[in-house]
């Protein structure tokens, strides 16, 4: 072989270094496109919410209270004469920021300490797998009760409540997954190549079982968005005078006969985009793996 | 000749009692030592604590006159990337999320620190050596069969010059025809380089070839023989098995 050909080669396999699978995929799964399209439009939305919003969502107008759609209210009012459609689109706002907050801080806290648990082992391991079990044990919804009890309401405290409920189901899958992956041969070879602990847990480890990881915390946005309904809509968590569909479906309960859009329109928006995220992360499960076909499963 | 190895009184104990006890030998440049035995008496736990994977019980390992358990960090791992392992399962040695030209460059990258395709470039003429095409580098291990696997692990290893290679049964998992052909690779790669070989396998006909002295393992002992002894050792257990062929 010459040596033109040969470098022509060598520069053909380098740039494919960069390339990857997952793309090729992606393109494949039209309903997957769909989904994250959505959820691009969803977070435009919720960033962009006050402007959006047609009215101010905060407004009372006690002559116009519990109306069906109308010209100026296109969802209608609520029992305070407020325009539900703004609510909604506000709601939208607080509920991802609480949501993405949460999963972003509860991913970091939850891998760092289950990848360094799981790869240390011993008993290192035997202390945090226990923490892990103990925050596990507690029922979430009463756990973040309680902490809401301590902590007081508010959007900040939501937040901060709600990673403390969720980082420890991160930690468990991911020390499940670093526990089962560290003893595979090809990370044995990697320390016999003399590679040192942290490019073997960040090259290797972690890649091969973020994946998983991943795909619980994009179901996990969905989950928290219903937390944080279910917190509301008991009475906890968020100031009244934060639009939220968890409190707006509440405060419609009692006019629900008279004004049912009231209760519909928040259900519905929690339902749609907790599935949302739910098909996106199992979507992206499915792209990701290479040991499944481009048909995906489920 | 100088030692490269030098095992002295090693032993190993799990919970449920001793794998190996006061296992001693030295080990030239260029010379290959076997270590023989059934399943399940040691032989890979040997080498993997002869190599740092596992923490020793008693005894002391010195690889160039130096013990690897007692250096710090960095010269630990300099010292490490002169000794190296093929282990038995070529499929699930490489990481199968990264293509095989990741892998096989990646010792080098991160202990000379340099890049991918300069180092590529400096493998070549050593992929070529193992008879490798260099477009298979391309591939994911999933896509590969377990001889190009065994021929990139070769790559891999040799890519950082090692003094020590331990070989884990690395042919077992291959058939016939691939098998000599890595096991002439193995050869001649050694002869190159001059590389001390520790050689672990459960085939006294692959041990006859690849080793100039043979250490057979039972019950926690280690005998270290000659290739003649090993013979002579083996003849009864020979007869034995043809014995039962002919019945």
């Amino acid at each position: 072989m010459s040596e033109c050909t040969l470098s022509t080669q060598v520069r053909k396999i380098s740039i494919s270094i960069q390339k990857s699978d997952w793309l090729y995929r992606f393109k494949m799964r039209r309903d997957l496109q769909v989904a994250c399209v959505l959820i691009v439009i969803i977070l435009i939305i919720g960033f962009f919410a006050p402007d959006i919003a047609p009215q101010n969502p905060n407004i009372t107008d006690l002559e116009g209270k519990n109306q069906g759609p109308t010209a100026d209210h296109i969802l209608g009012t609520d029992y305070l004469g407020r325009d539900l459609f703004s609510r909604v689109i506000c709601g939208l706002q607080t509920s991802l920021e609480i949501a993405l907050a949460t999963i972003v801080i509860s991913f970091i806290i939850g891998v760092t300490i289950g990848s360094f648990s799981g790869y240390q082992s011993g008993w290192i391991d035997n202390v945090i797998g226990r923490i892990i079990d103990v925050f596990l044990a507690f029922p979430s919804v009463i756990l973040a009760l309680a902490l809401m009890m301590l902590l007081g309401s508010g959007v900040l405290n939501m937040i901060i409540m709600l990673s403390i409920v969720q980082w420890a189901s991160f930690a468990r899958l991911t020390r499940g997954q670093v526990l089962a992956e560290k003893n595979q041969e090809y990370v044995l070879s990697a320390k016999a190549a003399a590679l040192p602990g942290w490019w073997t847990m960040t090259k290797h480890i972690l890649p091969n079982c973020i994946m998983p990881v991943i795909v619980l915390a994009t179901i996990d946005i969905g989950h928290a968005i219903l937390t944080i309904a279910t917190l509301s809509f008991l009475g906890v968590g968020i100031p009244p005078a934060i639009p939220e569909w968890g409190s707006m479906i509440n405060s419609g309960l009692p006019y629900m006969r008279i004004a049912p859009l009231n209760v519909i329109v928040p259900g519905l928006a929690i339902t749609c985009v907790t599935l949302l995220f739910n098909i996106t992360g199992e979507g992206i499960r499915d792209i990701t793996d290479p040991k499944t076909d481009n048909e995906g499963s489920l | 000749m100088s030692s490269v190895l030098q095992v002295t009184n090693l032993s190993k104990t799990f919970g449920h009692g001793d794998i190996f006890r006061d296992v001693s030998f030295t080990l030239n440049a260029g010379e290959t030592i076997g270590l023989f035995g059934p399943s399940g008496c040691g032989k890979s736990t040997l080498g993997r604590c002869i190599l740092g994977l596992e923490k020793l019980t008693k005894g002391s390992v010195l690889f160039e006159g130096k013990d690897i358990f007692r250096l710090d960090r960095k010269e630990r791992s300099c010292l490490q990337a002169k000794m190296q392992m093929v282990f038995q399962h070529p499929e699930v040695s490489f990481d199968p999320r990264r293509r095989l030209i990741y892998s096989v460059t990646e010792p080098l990258v991160y202990h000379e620190k340099g890049e991918s395709e300069y180092v590529l470039h400096s493998l070549l003429p050593l992929i070529h050596a193992v008879g490798l095409h260099p477009g298979i580098l391309d591939k994911y291990p999933g896509q590969l069969s377990g001889g190009e696997l065994q021929r990139a692990m070769m790559v891999r290893i040799y890519s950082l010059s090692p003094h020590l290679l331990i070989a884990d049964e690395p042919t077992s998992m291959l058939d016939m025809s691939v098998q000599s052909q890595i096991l002439n690779l193995m050869k001649e790669m050694q002869k190159k380089n001059s590389t001390a070989c520790i050689f672990i396998s459960h085939d006294p006909e692959v041990m006859q070839v690849m080793c100039d002295r043979i250490g057979v393992m039972s019950e926690g002992k280690c005998e270290i023989m000659n290739k003649n002894n090993f013979s002579e050792w083996m003849q009864p257990l020979l007869v034995m098995d043809t014995m039962e062929k002919d019945h």
